[in-house]
């Protein structure tokens, strides 16, 4: 999958920050999901639904962060106040990885890889469009929005 | 130097003690030494391939390491953010974890994250490439590592490369030496990195092996190296197929041969100590055993030489000794057998000359007695005419007395023959005034025939004879000379003093005796066609003188008269002498000697 986001770089507007928090569950020994692009501001929780003890850390400079290990049933919390690439790792479980993609805009969505996107409603002027996936490969291209109803732009993340 | 048989038993027997423990020390050290090397080659073979196991064991940790620092999430993490900053403090807790000398990171892209070891900065890489995934060693500025490089996978997603690299020092050289139970040198060419000897030492040794590699090269099997006097066993190899690197692998010969051979020798000592005293025990019990029959033999010889040929020898066992013990026995027979023969042989011997003696004796005084016998009866008949003169008278009657003195004198000597009578009175003696006495008594019968006795008496000298019997040799001598002399004839008598003797001459001018007859005229019944005596006179004479000490011998050539001396030892002090002549003459005798 890869996350893709539309950040307005002419005319910034306030992020809308949901009430509610977004949710990354440890589950069978994986993040649900493994990738997930939210608004700076947002908050994300990391309920444990496995049998054993899981942990949350990251080393990524916008949220270097450490919850420490903890049991089934119980859930951690992180604010996400800086745009960037969070990798996620579990320090008890190798195989587990997941990123979250902080942006500046609401105007985001999850695809699949290779696959296309669709964004509507967005007025004319400069944007940047990022494309991240699970391991945190990313991608970053400034584009022009004018008057045309609708523009194709083809992406490769590295 | 003369050393009882006991002590030269000891003596061999220590001897061979000592040279056989010698030789025996000299081929088991030999022996030792030959096996003790053989056996440290073969530990060395095995030392080796625990060093060969050990550092492949050394890679595979170093690898499973790597592997494991890789595989840690807190690691990849560090490792995805593809960031020094991110990268060093994490690595550096992995490099404290891992133990590892050399810490190296690098992103997917090869460019460095991390690089710890003691020397920051000195490395240069181009990563990923120029590190193999297996274990190697890399001969870095600062030294030689053993490194193992792993990737940093997320998932299947290589984020960069991470090496840990051990340092190839004296550290791992003692760790690996412990190991292996040997001494170990890293080096290259002349260059140590590690030794567990000492930088001199490993320097030399490395000169040394150097020097021989490529004969071991070829040989294969462990050589010897010596430095500053010590050996060395050694082996040699390269520390991996493509390493910058070789080792040598060394057990000193000395050290581990000095314990053992000092063993031997101490228990050598012990046992050679042990062993000498049992020989000489053993040896000092059989001398004892073997001497002790010794002095039995020595005694049973003695006896035997003493004539005893009643000494038994006593025997035991059946060995030589027993043989000797034996043939001194058989001899003891043998000869008592002999020497009972010999003694009846003598004894019949004696008797037969004894009978043959009698009958001479008898036939010579039958024979001897005749003739003044005969003269005698024919004086007496002649002196029945009463009208003879009387000077004729009284010449026979000096005829009768003569030939009844003649007979006298040979009953005499007859009988001193017969008996071998040696029982002597000797006196001091005037010899002049003895000897003219004699020629008085001489000239009675000499005048009567017409002979001449001349006298000369220097001597003046005392010499303890018996008289009875020196006159009865001269009585003797005279009257050979009486006999054989017709009228006219001269007898000279001389005396004289000689070195210590009385000299006595009698010299005759008669037909002489000779030269061949000259030895057998004093053995008993020589008379050499003499009608006259018996045969015994000049052998009366002779056992007188003998019997005094004295010597006769004679002088004398066919045609040329006859000579007699005798010699008679003179008393030793003249006073003594004087005082005993005194005696002798007023008839007392005091110092009568009995000579055997």
């Amino acid at each position: 999958m890869v996350a893709v986001a539309l950040e307005s770089l002419d005319h910034p507007t306030p992020l809308i920050v949901p009430d509610t928090p977004f949710v990354m569950a440890q589950e069978n020994t994986a993040f649900v999901p493994d990738l997930m692009v939210v608004p700076v501001g947002a908050t994300v929780t990391f309920p444990n639904r496995d049998a054993f003890f899981h942990n949350v850390f990251s080393y990524s400079p916008p949220r270097n962060f450490d919850l420490g290990r903890y049991p089934k049933g119980e859930t951690r919390t992180v604010t996400f106040e800086m745009s960037g690439i969070v990798r996620l790792f579990c320090e008890i479980h190798a195989s587990m990885f997941a990123s979250i993609a902080v942006v500046n805009t609401n105007r985001s969505q999850i695809v699949p890889a290779g696959s296309e996107f669709v964004f509507t409603d967005v007025e004319p002027g400069r944007y940047r469009l990022l494309a991240i996936d699970a391991r945190g490969r990313r991608g970053a291209q400034e584009i022009t929005v004018g008057e045309q109803s609708a523009r194709a732009i083809a992406m490769t993340l590295e | 130097m003369h050393l009882t048989l006991r002590v030269k038993f000891i003596l061999v027997a220590g001897s061979v003690s000592i040279i056989a423990l010698g030789s025996a020390l000299v081929a088991l050290s030999y022996q030792l030494e030959r096996d003790l090397v053989r056996q440290i080659a073969e530990q060395l073979i095995s030392a080796e391939s625990t060093f060969t196991e050990w550092r492949r064991e050394s890679q595979e940790y170093l690898s499973a390491e790597a592997r494991i620092v890789a595989n840690d999430p807190r690691f990849f993490a560090a490792v995805a953010e593809s960031d020094p900053n991110t990268a060093i403090p994490v690595a550096r807790q992995f490099q404290r974890l891992s133990g590892s000398q050399l810490f190296l990171v690098c992103d997917a892209r090869g460019d460095k994250l991390a690089h710890l070891d003691s020397q920051e900065g000195v490395l240069s890489l181009d990563w990923p490439d120029s590190i193999p995934p297996k274990g190697t060693y890399l001969r870095l500025d600062d030294g030689l590592y053993l490194l193992s490089s792993q990737a940093v996978m997320v998932g299947s997603e290589t984020m960069g490369y991470v090496a840990l690299g051990r340092r190839v020092d004296a550290g791992l050289a003692a760790s690996m030496g412990r190991v292996a139970g040997a001494d170990v040198i890293f080096h290259d060419d002349a260059l140590v990195f590690g030794s567990t000897l000492a930088d001199p030492r490993s320097n030399k040794l490395i000169a040394e092996i150097r020097a021989q590699s490529s004969e071991y090269a070829e040989s294969g099997s462990a050589q010897t190296v010596t430095v500053e006097g010590e050996r060395f066993l050694f082996r040699s190899g390269l520390l991996h197929a493509n390493a910058p690197a070789r080792y040598a692998i060394l057990m000193s010969l000395d050290q581990r041969l000095k314990a053992p051979v000092a063993d031997l020798r101490a228990t050598m000592l012990w046992l050679g100590t042990l062993a000498l005293a049992l020989a000489v025990a053993v040896s000092l019990t059989v001398a004892r055993r073997v001497t002790a029959r010794v002095p039995q033999l020595v005694a049973a010889v003695e006896a035997v030489a003493r004539g005893d040929y009643g000494h038994e020898v006593t025997h035991k066992g059946h060995d030589e000794f027993r043989m000797v013990a034996d043939a001194v026995d058989s001899m003891r027979h043998e000869l008592a057998a002999q020497m009972e023969a010999i003694r009846k042989a003598n004894a019949e011997k004696l008797d037969a000359e004894r009978l043959a003696v009698i009958g001479k004796m008898a036939s010579s005084i039958i024979h001897d007695f005749k003739t003044p016998m005969q003269v005698i009866r024919g004086v007496l008949d002649l002196t029945t005419d009463r009208e003879m003169p009387a000077d004729k008278r009284a010449r026979y009657a000096a005829m009768v007395h003569f030939e009844l003195e003649r007979m006298m004198g040979m009953t005499q000597d007859l009988l001193d023959f017969a008996r071998g009578e040696t029982r002597m009175a000797r006196r001091p003696t005037n010899v002049d005034a003895f000897l003219a006495e004699a020629v008085d008594a001489w000239n009675h019968i000499a005048e009567s025939r017409g002979i001449k006795i001349e006298f000369s008496g220097q001597a003046d000298t005392i010499a303890g004879i018996d008289k009875d019997k020196i006159r009865r040799a001269l009585d003797n001598i005279v009257s050979n000379a009486l006999d054989v002399l017709t009228e006219g004839g001269v007898i000279s008598i001389r005396s004289r003093a000689n070195g210590g003797v009385a000299q006595i001459s009698i010299a005759d001018c008669g037909p002489g005796i000779p030269a061949e007859l000259h030895q057998r005229i004093f053995e008993p019944f020589a008379t050499f066609g003499k009608t006259k005596g018996t045969g015994l006179g000049l052998a009366v004479a002779k056992k007188a003188v003998d019997d005094h000490g004295g010597t006769i011998r004679v002088e004398s050539a066919a045609g040329e008269g006859t000579t007699f001396i005798i010699a008679l030892p003179l008393a030793t002090n003249g006073k003594t002498a004087e005082r005993e002549t005194q005696h002798a003459e007023s008839g007392v005798s005091e110092n009568e000697q009995v000579a055997a």
